[in-house]
């Protein structure tokens, strides 16, 4: 009988531990409940989940089953489930793990740069704005995202208008580790065929801009940079100091530290990225945004793409995008001078400038923002990474 | 001023017990936060006395303090110029002419730093300095074009004031305050004026507390009357300054002696604003004419006449139902009573003067149930304007309504362009504030908030913004050449093409070519191809001009608009540029 059951994968990366493995490897997890015959597997605790990842509690035992990929039987319990889990971390990989494709997003930048905002709001948006404008959804793909984002995430932000906590670093995973936020990306097509959508698993590792100071502490990020499909590199422009010459002055709330250079944490997790590999640039994409716009705002003059109403498209509009791309470049000039520039141009092979302002206002000085939460330009650095992927087009203007 | 106003909620009669005084002094403290991030000490002895007896100064300052009123000594404000620009009576002139607000902008270009502080003498953020050595620098740098002399000419009296000391610090003092003052005139809220004294430069502490010196300077002007309290602030000079008599000590005006009977006044100044905290109840207040008896009517529509009609008492019987208008005299002279807010959809309260029979027919609010909304702000993004504010407690929707500014809304006549849409408050926070297409020029945008009440809806009185006008959008856009000449490889030229939305005169352009790593900014010396000169475009007709280029490239090519020219023809338009590869040539 023909099957539409596509061939096994070779490269599967775990969208928790993002570690790397062949799709025959992966595990099944017995349900516990009761087998045919009453047989029952009682949990019990799971030490590579808590090595791993530092979760605990008890779970029914893990299995292989060579010949089923998507559910199984318990060979103790005789069981039916579908529960399969990473072989490495012990995860539960999400629904379509292995036949969808899967991005796996690393989001870093120096402490205080808004990653955590800047991913907060984009998710937001996407339930709203861009979800909307793309005709896509984008919801937590895993229980524990669906939770924790909504918890620690979205409601902080948007109800309490609070600012997130500095990041957990790798180096405290034991006590607090904050696994990556899974989504799955789902997006109707036009097709012959009806309902046809086009799906893939997000994840997105929120690094602690802590962990980016130091080589020692960008170790522990190497295996989530290596298995990364793409990088977004959060940089501040008011840890530049033309960039500061320029903010408004209700924005210079604390005084840049020397490791949160910019130039400085741009060149660790760039050596990360190359070590091991032969060629001499990057090949993943990288995504270079320049956050908190809006303390610089009153400085563009009229006319600036960086003031103009954010494109409407169902997709990647990528005039405006390299519109947005060369005056950051310009900026980046004014702000740093040429040094990053031309490091990325001999470091990576395919990067973007993006400028965007996750709150759309200057948040106070005790991290509260004072209005609703009103982005600019949030989802311009994720839709260049899905359409680098395929997964939204690319809109082509004259 | 607003402050006036608000005051007058306080404004209730004789004194009652300790809290009953306390809970009007809240309420005072609370409507003056609405207006004003800080006052001086003229402030709270107002509100002090105003609450009645049962409230000590510390009471009002702690009052206002939990309101997030800061309490600052104010500084005494110049009343003549300087003397270093008093010998040049067309300095100001000058100033405004080459567009700027201040005389220093000249001396730092658009690079005006930000953080200045005036109080105690002039402090520049960072390593700025303003002194001789800058300001000859500057002029050095004065681009040859028209606005040349006039440059040199507000740069050299600065160069001669940074001789004597302090003469700087007082010409910026100076011109920042009369800046204000302007805008005080024109009935901004205090927190308005801070921040446009923030616009200015001003470091934000200062600016709250030069915002606040001002304004209270204009309410005191305005002020008909003595002040209730006599002034006991140890106002603070900022430096030297030439200071302006107390003001707060004038004597009452003399009142003059009736020796004709003045004509039937209509009361044109009949306001109302929501009590702070309560949806039910809102306050009225008027000034009582020089003759004649006041009366209110309450209806359901507006009346049939006109602002000023004089109609036989009688015919003003048949309109609505009689309001008692025994009401409570405040500081201003004005009198206030508060009014239950009608169950229903409409109110309107007319005021009327009565006297022999004849009724002069005054103004008509609308009567609308809880606050408004708060901190309203706009912010441009091209045609786009993003709104944002605080909305009252109890509401659920708002009415955004919009017009352009050049018309005014009580204007009788079927409002020209008014634009309306509603927003939920749910779409609001999700999709963070509304926005809409507005267009290019100046707007004046009102927001009604809208309450859910028992049965039905109401909407709150509005709350209101101009959204300022960006230029005329001109597009441009950099063409090969066609022909013969265009196809020979040697030449490198480019065809400009400008085309303008609407009708307007194009100021002074400049196309630079320059060889930078990334596209220009702006434009630098020697880097321009071709000036062009101001003209008029029509949208139907794009401008074409030859650009001749380097023999070799590849180079940016851009174009902007002349910075020598003057201030108002360069805001006359905003030049689109053209997808940033058509800029590259090679």
């Amino acid at each position: 009988m023909f099957s539409l059951t596509p061939l096994p994968r070779f490269r599967l990366a775990c969208p928790y531990c993002y570690e790397i493995f062949p799709e025959w490897r992966i595990e099944f997890r017995c349900s516990g409940r009761p087998g045919p015959n009453g047989d029952r597997c009682e949990p019990e605790p799971d030490r590579l989940l808590e090595s791993r990842l530092g979760i605990t509690g008890d779970r029914p035992h893990t299995f292989r089953d060579g010949r089923h990929r998507y559910r199984s039987v318990c060979p103790v319990s005789k069981a039916k489930t579908t529960t399969r889990v990473c072989p490495i971390c012990h995860s539960t990989l999400p629904v379509h793990f292995g036949r969808i494709r899967s991005q796996l997003i690393a989001l870093v930048g120096a402490r205080d740069s808004g990653k955590t905002v800047f991913m907060t709001v984009f998710m937001h948006e996407f339930g709203y704005r861009l979800g909307d404008r793309l005709g896509a959804a984008i919801p937590g793909a895993d229980d524990n995202t669906r939770r924790v984002f909504r918890r620690d995430y979205e409601e902080r932000l948007y109800e309490g208008h609070s600012l997130p906590d500095p990041t957990f670093t790798v180096a405290a995973e034991r006590q607090g580790y904050r696994p990556p936020m899974v989504f799955k990306f789902m997006r109707q097509i036009r097709s012959r065929l009806p309902g046809r959508t086009r799906q893939t698993l997000l994840s997105f590792f929120d690094t602690a801009g802590e962990d980016l100071t130091t080589t020692a502490s960008t170790e522990l990020n190497i295996r989530y940079l290596e298995a990364a499909d793409a990088v977004i590199l959060i940089l501040d422009p008011l840890q530049m100091k033309g960039g500061r010459q320029l903010a408004a002055i209700e924005a210079l709330q604390q005084e840049p530290r020397p490791e949160d250079d910019p130039y400085g944490v741009l060149q660790r997790i760039t050596e990360m990225l190359k070590a091991g590999h032969r060629d001499r640039r990057v090949r993943k994409p990288l995504g270079v945004v320049f956050t908190k716009l809006d303390a610089l705002w009153h400085k563009f003059p009229e006319g600036s793409v960086l003031k103009r109403p954010e494109p409407v498209g169902a997709g990647c509009d990528e005039r405006d995008s390299l519109d947005v791309h060369h005056q950051v470049q310009a900026l980046l000039y004014d702000w740093d001078g040429p040094q990053i520039d031309q490091y990325l141009k001999h470091n990576y092979r395919c990067f973007r400038y993006f400028g965007v302002s996750a709150l759309g206002a200057i948040p106070t000085l005790d991290k509260h923002v004072s209005t609703v939460i009103s982005p600019y330009r949030v989802g311009d650095p994720i839709l260049w990474l899905l359409s680098k992927a395929h997964m939204v087009p690319v809109i082509r203007r004259r | 001023m607003a402050l006036n106003e608000t005051r007058q909620t306080m404004m209730q009669g004789g004194s009652g017990n300790r809290s009953e005084d306390l809970q009007r002094l809240d309420r005072g403290a609370a409507a003056v936060s609405e207006d004003a991030s800080c006052v001086g000490q003229w402030h709270v002895d107002r509100l002090c006395a105003e609450a009645g007896p049962g409230v000590t100064p510390a009471d009002a300052r702690r009052a206002l303090e939990r309101h997030g009123v800061r309490i600052a000594e104010l500084p005494r404000l110049p009343t003549q110029p300087p003397s270093a620009i008093a010998e040049h009576p067309d300095f100001a002139a000058l100033v405004a002419k080459l567009g700027r607000k201040l005389s220093i902008e000249l001396v730092f270009g658009n690079t005006m730093p930000y953080g200045l502080r005036l109080l105690g003498g002039m402090r520049l953020d960072g390593d700025r300095r303003l002194d001789r050595a800058a300001i000859e620098e500057a002029q050095r740098q004065i681009p040859e074009d028209a606005d040349h002399y006039d440059q040199y000419r507000v740069l050299s009296v600065l160069a001669d004031a940074a001789q004597q000391s302090q003469a700087l610090d007082d010409i910026v003092f100076w011109e920042v305050v009369e800046f204000l003052r302007s805008l005080a005139r024109l009935d901004y809220s205090q927190r308005a004026i801070a921040e446009q004294a923030v616009r200015l430069s001003l470091e934000r502490g200062e600016a709250e507390v030069v915002a606040a010196a001002v304004a209270e300077e204009h309410e005191i002007l305005q002020s008909p009357g003595p002040s209730p309290v006599p002034d006991t602030s140890p106002s603070v000079p900022a430096t030297d300054h030439p200071t302006s008599p107390d003001l707060r000590h004038e004597p009452d005006p003399p009142v003059s002696r009736r020796v004709l009977p003045q004509p039937l006044q209509p009361v044109t100044d009949l306001q109302v604003r929501p009590m702070r905290g309560r949806t039910d109840v809102v306050q009225l207040s008027w000034s009582p004419p020089s003759a004649g008896a006041v009366s209110l009517r309450i209806a359901a529509a507006p009346p049939p006449w006109q602002v000023g009609t004089t109609i036989a008492a009688s015919e003003a019987d048949s309109y609505g139902q009689p309001l008692s208008a025994d009401g409570v005299p405040g500081p201003e002279r004005r009198i206030s009573r508060e009014l239950m807010v009608p169950e229903g959809a409409q109110a309107f309260v007319t005021v009327l003067t009565i006297r022999d029979g004849d009724v002069a027919v005054g103004v008509t609010v609308e009567i609308t149930r809880g606050a408004p909304v708060r901190g309203l702000s706009a912010l441009r993004f091209g045609a786009e304007v993003r709104l944002t504010w605080t909305w009252p407690a109890e509401a659920i929707s708002a009415h955004v309504v919009w017009q352009p500014a050049v018309g005014r809304e009580d204007q009788p006549g079927p409002s020209v362009r008014r634009q309306q849409k509603s927003c939920t408050r749910r779409a609001y926070e999700a999709e963070g504030g509304f926005s809409a297409m507005m267009g290019y020029t100046a707007q004046r945008v009102a927001v009604w908030a809208v309450i859910a009440g028992p049965g039905e809806e109401y909407v709150t009185a509005p709350a209101e913004i101009v959204v300022s006008a960006i230029g005329t959008p001109v597009h441009y856009e950099f063409r090969r050449v066609r022909g013969l000449v265009g196809l020979a490889r040697r030449v490198r030229q480019r065809e400009l093409w400008l085309s303008a939305e609407q009708p307007c005169v194009l100021p002074d352009l400049i196309v630079v070519e320059c060889r930078h790593p990334t596209v220009p900014l702006g434009p630098h010396d020697n880097e321009t191809k071709k000036k062009i000169r101001g003209r008029s475009i029509d949208p139907s007709t794009p401008l074409r001009i030859l650009i001749p280029l380097d023999a070799h490239g590849p180079s940016w090519v851009k174009c902007f608009v002349d910075p020598a020219g003057a201030a108002a023809a360069r805001a006359r338009v905003t030049l689109i540029d053209p997808p940033v590869k058509t800029l590259r040539v090679r």
